[in-house]
């Protein structure tokens, strides 16, 4: 069964979004809080079903956090190497915040790579994995900007 | 349950693999059935001002490397021997679905300069250049993505019935660089001794680098090409801890839901599983919260399961290990011998861990893994046995 698609929107910047959250953890991830800012609009959707797919689109991750981290590593052979800029060079690491912050526990898809695309719609990937909801997302080199491709439900929102 | 095999199941035609014990699934059955420890000395890059120095290598392929990049000559190893095994032919329409953290990345110094030095996506479009026609994914969940593509690959499997591709071929691949081993050493999650999954004095995962194939066709078009079948895929599961962004639940409440996904979806019960290929990266944290998943998921008999990990052997080789953890394991359950842990001594309570091989009852078994950011992933496959 293929979802019906409830909402589509694309943000740039977060502009328009209220700063929300928890700001120790924006300032300590820097280049992605406008994606958290862009995603405050699909807050009713997660808070509603805590499993829902959550599918993330991107090419590489951000090559500005792999750069700032490699400036810690790459002198003094990697003696100084910053744990914590490590963890976000994963092109998973914005799946794994939003996640968390939607306290989101259903599967995770992280599609990367150069032209990276669905190879199935993410709400029919919602379907194939169990999953009532799916939050699908494109975000775009370094994190400049956060589309949100589509917000499926089986359910009628709340 | 013993479900009956049908032209419609997901099947393994082919293998293939590249790993610190060297190119060829009989390079690594061998080293991992005597108990040898591939984790050794770096030498790629130095690792003199870092308190850690070990990692699980492959030596150099022959030159030339496609492109220069060293490890698209792995997959390239691995992918061979997997297509050789299977029969697939290169005219064949096949959907590939990759796994990597950092592609063929070897220095952060080439972040600078692009290309598919820094793509993620860069290997599996490699594979692809094999094939006909192909489609592409990457699957990037930190290292629970080799089991995350398999289990996608299972739910794409019904592209193969409608005929839209002959095959998946699944391919993880990932490197031990300056880049990452300094990373994880940042983090003190590298053991200075090679690591000792599910020891009571484990003290830390080893990087490692690997490649792994394998080639995924319905049983129906296997047996009409003639092809030998290993086994085949029989359900999976994904979840999220949501939680902290390197540390596993403690509770292992994620990994239990992947886990149970994986076990409805396979119509199995826990005394269907003849062992359990568990991620077992020697973290304090990940092998406590592992034990704790399984015995949620799987209630108290899970402990008398046979548990087994390949990262005692070979370290943790992030997006390639779940691909060749299962290629590892269709393997050993094929050969009905079920290779121990390296370096176990005395095992942590409530899971069957011994270093020792021990004989294998069934086919059946479960693979689950789990990554930064709290993803998890669990698949049941089947192998046949011999």
């Amino acid at each position: 069964m293929t979802l019906p698609v409830l909402a589509d929107a694309v943000v740039r910047d977060g502009s328009g979004f209220p700063a929300r959250g928890d700001a120790a953890m924006l300032r300590a991830l820097m280049a992605v809080d406008n994606v958290f800012k862009s995603l405050l609009p699909t807050t009713p959707v997660a808070i509603d079903d805590v499993s829902p797919l959550l599918w993330v689109a991107t090419e590489e991750g951000s090559r500005t956090v792999d750069l700032a981290y490699w400036r810690t590593a790459e002198g003094d052979g990697g003696a100084y190497a910053s744990p914590q800029l490590f963890a976000s060079t994963l092109p998973s690491a914005v799946a794994a915040e939003v996640a968390r912050y939607f306290r989101m526990s259903g599967p995770v898809v992280v599609v990367t790579g150069v032209g990276s695309a669905p190879s199935v719609p993410p709400a029919e990937m919602a379907s194939l994995l169990g999953a009532h909801h799916v939050l699908a997302l494109v975000l775009h080199p370094d994190y400049a900007r956060a589309t949100i491709l589509e917000v499926a439900s089986r359910d009628p929102l709340p | 349950m013993n479900a009956p095999w049908t032209d419609d199941d997901l099947v393994v035609t082919g293998s293939g693999c590249v790993t610190p014990f060297g190119a060829g699934m009989d390079a690594l059955m061998l080293g991992w059935s005597s108990g040898a420890c591939a984790i050794a000395p770096v030498r790629r890059f130095s690792t003199e001002r870092l308190p850690v120095h070990l990692g699980g290598e492959i030596p150099d392929p022959p030159r030339p490397w496609p492109g220069g990049l060293r490890g698209a000559a792995h997959l390239d190893a691995a992918l061979d021997e997997a297509l050789a095994q299977s029969g697939l032919p290169t005219a064949s329409r096949v959907l590939v679905v990759a796994s990597t953290i950092k592609g063929f990345l070897e220095s952060g110094a080439a972040l600078a300069n692009g290309g598919d030095a820094v793509d993620p996506g860069a290997p599996a479009r490699h594979v692809a250049k094999r094939f006909a026609s192909s489609e592409t994914t990457t699957v990037s969940t930190a290292c629970a993505g080799g089991t995350a593509a398999l289990v996608l690959a299972l739910f794409r499997a019904d592209a193969l019935r409608r005929a839209e591709f002959d095959a998946i071929v699944v391919a993880g691949v990932d490197l031990l660089s300056e880049f990452i081993y300094a990373g994880f050493s940042s983090l003190a999650a590298v053991d200075p001794a090679p690591c000792r999954p599910f020891d009571v004095t484990r003290a830390g995962m080893s990087p490692a680098e690997a490649s792994a194939v394998l080639v995924l066709e319905t049983a129906g078009r296997a047996r009409a090409r003639g092809a030998t079948v290993l086994g085949r895929l029989r359900g999976g599961g994904l979840s999220s801890d949501a939680g902290h962004p390197t540390a596993p639940d403690a509770d292992g409440g994620g990994l239990a839901h992947a886990i149970d996904a994986a076990m409805r979806s396979a119509g199995v019960t826990v005394s269907d599983l003849g062992h359990i290929h568990a991620h077992g990266t020697g973290t304090v944290l990940n092998d406590a919260s592992e034990a704790r998943a399984l015995e949620r998921a799987l209630g108290e008999v899970a402990s008398a399961r046979p548990l087994t990990t390949l990262k005692g052997n070979l370290g943790h080789p992030f997006g390639a290990a779940g691909v060749l953890e299962v290629a590892a394991s269709l393997r050993a359950a094929r050969e009905g011998s079920l290779p121990g842990i390296a370096g176990l001594v005395r095992p942590v309570p409530g899971i069957d861990a011994s270093a020792a091989a021990r004989p294998l009852a069934t086919g059946v078994f479960l693979k689950t893994a789990s990554g930064f950011g709290g993803f998890n992933a669990a698949l049941v496959a089947e192998a046949v046995v011999r």
